[in-house]
């Protein structure tokens, strides 16, 4: 039983940080809903606020480095070119294009995935931006937590569509 | 200091830092479909070979959003209170980015 450093990097990218970030969503969004004057007291606000502020930069963090490492670690060896006469295996890209059956799989699910996953560390970045700023003023103004539900939904979105394809590729060409 | 878009004190901060991300967003997406359309794009972003053109979509895409939220943040510290129009507008360019990113969709465009 043993892992090759190719493994490794992909379960740093996808289940160490990827999979911390997706599940975040859940409590990032319970918090925002429930963060109001009308539910909270404000002890509770306070207390929400002091406590919110430096997960929401661990998840920044978090959010990045699943793009940094995804995109500089794995993604080499995902596009790196065989070799004549190679074992497609070790060579996800090649391997995928060279069957007309799993062609798809790179042109539309991995050109689609190394694409938008992008998209989520700028938007989840400006979250923290905005919940750090606006603090507990986010409790008093619906519509700040409305804009931060929306921007938190399409940062969730934008990783979770690159999440779902990242794993479905893995199953049809492995990072070995 | 918390601001709040209600109160309109903040000198537009959350509707640049908003703005500032779509732009990033939006001028990624660019850089998809420009790099499908045209070889010599797609080689100049070329920055790291192992990675390829990502890399160059991934570089411009940071600096562009650090340029715009410094020149937004400046352009916009001193006017009326727009941080409403100014976040409709940032999401209105992520959905677009979304759009760019989408392959059938960005194939078809270049």
């Amino acid at each position: 039983m043993e892992l090759t450093s190719r493994e490794i990097y992909g379960l740093i990218h996808g289940i160490m940080f990827g999979s911390i970030f997706l599940l975040s969503y859940g409590a990032m969004m319970v918090w925002l809903r429930t963060y109001s004057q009308e539910i909270l007291s404000e002890e509770g606000i306070v207390d929400r606020e002091r406590r919110m502020k430096p997960v929401v930069w661990i998840l920044v963090v978090v959010c990045w480095l699943t793009v940094i490492s995804g995109t500089f670690m794995a993604y080499p060896y995902y596009r790196a070119i065989p070799p004549t006469g190679a074992d497609l295996s070790y060579f996800p890209q090649a391997f995928l294009a060279s069957s007309p059956r799993l062609a798809n799989w790179h042109s539309y699910g991995m050109e689609w995935k190394e694409h938008i996953a992008w998209l989520s560390p700028f938007i989840f970045t400006v979250v923290a931006y905005v919940v750090t700023v606006c603090g507990r003023s986010i409790a008093r103004d619906k519509y700040l937590r409305k804009m931060l539900m929306i921007l938190l939904t399409l940062a969730f979105v934008s990783a979770g569509i690159a999440a779902l394809l990242g794993a479905l590729i893995t199953k049809k060409a492995p990072l070995l | 200091m918390n601001v709040s878009i209600k109160s309109g004190q903040q000198n537009n901060r959350i509707g640049t830092a908003i703005l500032a991300a779509g732009l990033a967003c939006f001028i990624f997406g660019l850089t998809v479909v420009l790099s499908e359309a045209s070889e010599s794009v797609k080689h100049g972003l070329q920055w790291i070979n192992s990675v390829g053109p990502l890399s160059g979509k991934v570089g411009i895409s940071i600096i562009s959003w650090g340029i715009s939220w410094i020149a937004l943040s400046w352009h916009y510290a001193h006017k009326p209170a727009m941080d409403k129009k100014l976040c409709k507008l940032g999401i209105i360019l992520i959905l677009l980015s979304f759009l760019l990113t989408f392959p059938p969709f960005f194939t078809l465009l270049a």
